[in-house]
């Protein structure tokens, strides 16, 4: 083998090594990575396809459920089965919520998943939903159907609004105070309190008497604090008042910022790490007040903390105090609060039944401040508790103070200050990111300077409750005083009566004398070291007082009382300044209350006497009740003769004649005329014309009709008797009856007419004329000789018993069963119209 | 075999010892809620799984009584069965109540399991993550009996899995006291783990799971430094897929 041969082998061979590397690199090099982005492409498609069959069939289901559910809604609204309607009406909503859902997914979600654009349908999906379901509603208290409605439920607010509710139980309003509750708040020292928040516990409407203790339990010192404004407690209502904070819940502030992050950073951006450790802070130096104030929150929670905009900077507020506790309360721990957010510590001695000031609240609420600062960071839940790691972008000293705050109760921050200092510090960094656990103050030698924050309430407040206790403390120290392993061994100690020292004898002047420390107990086992302070302090007081009063020698004196009170801070008055002074406070309370008694009336107008709407339609509805009585009556009257009515004569304008019908007799007669005291006429059953102020035209019978006129008057005739007899008979001819009997122009020797007149008188002789037995006896007469009709004319009668001609008469038509009651009728009308032209 | 551990929590759960089941939630509660949401998946809504992991527990409580290893069952499994009938009942339930599905009150069907179950099984991802839940019951015991910056540096070093160096300058010490107090955890979570292995295994299957993920707890033979690598990896490695569980639950809630 030549040595060329041995080059070239050598070349080949160096040749096969180098493009067997080759082909290695660009296997790992382009080749996986080509197949892994193959695989994730048919990965993608393949879940999009799922997706889209998968919704696209539950669209359909939802659609066919809710072509289901619609008739059953209409068809319970038709039988009136209300609560069934609701019940299908709510499902088909459902339904709808449903089919939206999968058609929102099919139109947008899937496509935009699919080429890689999930975060476009982020803030539809979940910021969206979330905001709306948190936004201000329009609802009312039960009951209410507007806002004036309801003003007297809360007396001194106007209830504009609601927000969602919690899980105790009550409804939260927000409300607009009065002019005369905002200048109360104002001389509390609350200002420019626009509105506010309601928070009301409703006993029939899902609040319980347990939430309702638990909630009152803190409202005192609430309200010193300033969390709460008012309240009312009373055994048919509980409610209380908050300042209203405008703005968006921190768990949506969390998510927009992340989503305005550059993903790319994974985590938050400069500008969004520096609004969260803004947020936190507020959060933490709020949580610091509340623990100065001796208060617990022991619900934080990004839910809970409001993100309002203040002068153009953003201010986060903690808000809803349900569960806040006294930190020295004797109550038993109990395990409230939010998962992830509530330390687990917590739940232990709350089982082991530990009180709540055999331990410090205060630890508690600040793990929940790490776990809202991890949240923010995180933009998840601490699931992990203490173990929860932070895998975003975050600088390492903020997971040092979230690690510290949420490490165990022994070994956390000793108070919300200490972290606050430590927050305080990341914020002021030029760059967080550079800065070291080391650097943060909780891990200093020295003493920090805690930043002062801005509350809530004025001053005085701020002063009266918080700053005596301020900036005391030793941030330095390293390890919180322990966990009590078992129940405090004092727990069951009771309190020592107060040490009363009298002054006065004669008056009962007395001071309290603070209390000395037991020899026996440990000195910081029950105060802290402002309160050791405070009480050497007074023991220095009272030894010098004491000193005073040995060098005055006399007990009692005024220069020395007044000295001894003055330097323990005790003003002396006498009796005479006291009562006077209690006069004016009363005289002032009168006035107060005359100026809002005066106030309350006029711009308010609740309680007015004056006519409102409810009068209007209350009225309404009165008049309206009697115009339907009124229409029903008279209805009856026109059309029904069931019922009797009596009618005054002396009310019509003409005299109009009477009529009465009895079976089948007629009678006619001029009430008023037939006594002097005119009697009311009543009508029987069958009467169809009660009265007539006008006359009406007499009808004419087609057929005609045979009757008989009898006449009872003495001949001879007077005139105005003839008149009447002649009008009467006129008339009848006139409407068509064929009249036979003592008719004015009867032919003498008509003998047939004569007895005809003679059967009927002897008919009825004997018989008392319109009685029922005078009208039977005719009527079965008239049957029998074929007439129609029987009209029988009679005079008055005077007092003595004599026809009195001079009135007018009386006439009775009888008709005949099988004549109609046109006949009669007719007959009638004739008659009373010829002797209405006769009066 | 039972050991005294185990038969002692056993106990303290029969005698209703509150500490003992809300230890017992704290460690399994996360792993039954994971079970559930996986059988679930796309049935039943976060709040109700957290209302069946509670209706398990309730059910635990009736029936602990009749709970005897002897008979070779885990706990574990046990448990699982107890939530897989809490989970059957609520979808018979939930199918009753539907108008028109043909099911009536008590039926029991398990077609829905099969669709979640995945390439391991449920019973072999489960019982994986009742180990991993007993190595985070153990990694919280450490935490609470160290010192806050030990467990700091360790949490640093092997659960964020920083370097020696940069832990170092970030709480401003030297590198060999980081090793040093590193150390000082690990053994302390050697102990630690042994115990919780001991007490929550029911089982002689159970108690060996510790050497086949990797965690040697044999306490008499001295830890090279081979050994503890490897330990800190398999811790490293267990903590974080028990982090990946618990995400996906936060996810879903």
């Amino acid at each position: 083998m030549s040595p060329s041969d041995i080059g070239i082998g050598i070349a080949g061979l160096v040749g096969v090594i180098l493009a067997v590397a080759i082909a290695v690199l660009l296997i790992t090099h382009l080749l996986v990575p080509l197949f892994r982005g193959v695989a994730w492409v048919i990965a993608r498609i393949f879940h999009f396809i799922i997706g889209m069959l998968a919704d696209a069939v539950r669209m359909i289901g939802a659609l066919l459920a809710m072509i289901l559910f619609a008739p059953l809604v209409l068809l319970n609204i038709l039988i009136g089965r209300w609560s069934a309607s609701a019940h299908f009406a709510s499902s088909l909503k459902g339904e709808l919520a449903i089919a939206g859902a999968c058609l929102y997914r099919i139109c947008l979600g899937h496509p935009a998943r699919l080429v890689g654009m999930g975060g476009l349908v982020e803030g539809i999906e979940q910021r969206f939903p979330q905001a709306v379901a948190q936004a201000p509603s329009a609802d009312m208290p039960r009951g209410g159907k507007s806002p004036s409605g309801r003003a007297g439920q809360f007396e001194g607010y106007k209830i504009v609004g609601s927000l969602p509710t919690g899980g105790s139980g009550s409804k939260l309003y927000i409300a607009e105070p009065d002019p005369i509750k905002r200048a109360s708040f104002e001389r509390g020292g609350f200002r420019g309190v626009d509105q506010v928040v309601i928070k009301n516990f409703p006993v029939d409407d899902g609040s319980n008497l347990p939430n309702i203790v638990r909630e009152s339990r803190a409202l005192e010192a609430a309200k010193k604090l300033g969390l709460v404004l008012d309240h009312e407690l009373s055994p048919s209502k509980f409610y209380y008042v908050m300042r209203y904070v405008p703005g968006q819940p921190l768990n949506v502030m969390i998510q927009q910022l992340h989503a305005q992050s550059d993903p790319s950073l994974q985590g938050l951006d400069d500008r969004g790490l520096r609004s969260t450790l803004g947020y936190v802070a507020d959060l933490v130096s709020m949580l610091d007040e509340y623990h100065k104030g001796g208060l617990w929150h022991k619900d934080v929670k990004p839910e809970n903390i409001i993100v309002e905009q203040l002068d153009g900077r953003p201010r986060a507020h903690l808000v809803d105090f349900g569960l806040v506790t006294p930190l020295r309360s004797a109550m038993t721990l109990t395990t409230h609060g939010t998962e992830y957010f509530r330390d687990p510590e917590l739940v232990r001695l709350a089982l082991r039944g530990v009180k709540v000031h055999e331990v410090d609240g205060s630890k508690f609420d600040v793990y929940a401040a790490g776990a809202v600062l991890f949240a923010a960071m995180e933009n998840s839940f601490p699931a992990h508790g203490v173990l929860s790691q932070v895998t975003r972008r975050c600088p390492e000293a903020v997971k040092w103070i979230i690690r510290r705050a949420m490490a165990d109760y022994d070994k956390r921050y000793s108070s919300a200050a200490q972290m606050l200092a430590d927050l305080a510090t990341v914020q002021a960094a030029r760059d967080p990111f550079a800065l070291r656990p080391i650097d943060l103050p909780s891990m200093q030698a020295s003493p920090v300077e805690i930043p002062q924050h801005q509350p809530d309430f004025s001053p005085e407040q701020h002063a009266a409750f918080v700053g005596a206790r301020a900036n005391v403390r030793d941030y330095t120290q390293a390890v919180p005083p322990p966990l009590p392993a078992d129940p405090a061994p004092n727990a069951g100690a009771k309190r020592a009566r107060p040490d009363i020292r009298l002054l006065n004898w004669w008056t009962g002047e007395h001071v309290v004398v603070p209390e000395a420390p037991a020899p026996d107990a440990a000195p910081n086992a029950t105060f802290g070291p402002w309160e050791q302070v405070a009480r050497n302090a007074g023991q220095k007081v009272e030894e010098a007082v004491d000193h005073a009063f040995a060098a005055a020698g006399i007990a009692g004196n005024a220069v020395v009382n007044d000295v001894r009170f003055r330097r323990a801070g005790v003003h002396l008055r006498s009796a005479r300044e006291q009562v006077e002074a209690a006069r004016a406070r009363i005289q002032a309370k009168r006035e107060g209350m005359k100026a809002r008694k005066a106030s309350c009336a006029k711009p308010l107008g609740r309680y007015s006497n004056k006519p409102g709407a409810g009068s209007f339609v209350s009225s309404l509805i009165v008049i309206g009740g009697i115009f339907f009585v009124f229409m029903m009556v008279k209805g009856n009257g026109s059309r029904s003769s069931s019922s009797t009515t009596v009618i005054d004569a002396r009310q019509t304008v003409a005299p109009a004649p009477a009529a009465t019908r009895e079976g089948a007799m007629e009678t006619i007669r001029f009430a008023s005329q037939a006594s002097e005291k005119p009697a009311p006429t009543k009508y029987s059953k069958k009467t169809k014309a009660a009265s007539r102020t006008e006359p009406a035209p007499v009808p004419v019978l087609e057929n005609g009709a045979k009757a008989l006129f009898v006449s009872d008057f003495p001949a001879p005739l007077t005139a105005d008797t003839r008149a009447r007899v002649e009008a009467v008979v006129e008339r009848l001819r006139t409407s068509g009856f064929e009249l036979t009997g003592d008719t004015p122009d009867a032919k003498e020797g008509d003998t047939e007419t004569v007895n005809r007149l003679a059967e009927a008188r002897v008919v009825v002789s004997g018989v008392e004329v319109a009685s029922n037995e005078f009208r039977d006896r005719l009527v079965g007469w008239v049957n029998e000789k074929g007439l129609d009709v029987v009209v029988w004319l009679r005079p008055q009668l005077d007092s003595t018993g004599k026809p009195d001609v001079t009135k007018a008469p009386i006439a009775y038509v009888i008709a005949a069963q099988q004549a109609s009651d046109a006949v009669r009728d007719t007959a009638r009308d004739a008659i009373a119209a010829a002797l209405r032209t006769q009066k | 075999m039972l050991n005294s551990l185990t038969t002692g929590f056993v106990n303290r759960l029969r005698a209703n010892d509150q500490a003992a089941w809300f230890e017992l939630w704290e460690t399994f509660g996360p792993v039954i809620r994971a079970q559930l949401m996986k059988w679930g998946k796309g049935r039943i809504g976060p709040e109700t799984v957290k209302d069946l992991s509670q209706e398990t527990l309730a059910a635990l409580s009736d029936s602990i009584d009749r709970y005897d290893p002897r008979k070779g069952a885990r706990f574990s499994t046990w448990l699982l069965a107890i939530a897989k009938h809490v989970l059957g009942d609520e979808m018979d339930r939930r199918g009753a109540l539907k108008r028109g599905s043909g099911k009536k009150t008590g039926e029991f069907d398990e077609s829905w399991m099969a669709a979640a179950r995945s390439a391991l099984g449920a019973d072999e991802v489960y019982e994986a993550a009742v180990f991993r839940a007993k190595v985070e019951a153990a990694i919280r015991m450490v935490q609470k009996e160290s010192d806050f910056t030990d467990f700091a540096i360790y949490s640093m070093r092997v659960l964020e899995c920083k370097p020696g160096k940069e832990v170092a300058e970030a709480l401003g010490i030297s590198e060999p006291t980081v090793s040093r107090r590193l150390a000082k955890v690990r053994d302390v979570l050697r102990r630690r783990l042994g115990e919780v292995i001991m007490t929550y295994s029911f089982t002689q299957e159970e108690l060996t799971e510790a050497n086949r993920n990797g965690l040697d707890l044999n306490p008499k033979r001295t830890p090279g430094p081979d050994d503890d690598v490897l330990f800190d990896d398999s811790i490293s490695e267990i903590y974080h897929r028990q982090m990946e569980m618990r995400r996906a639950q936060t996810v879903g809630f």
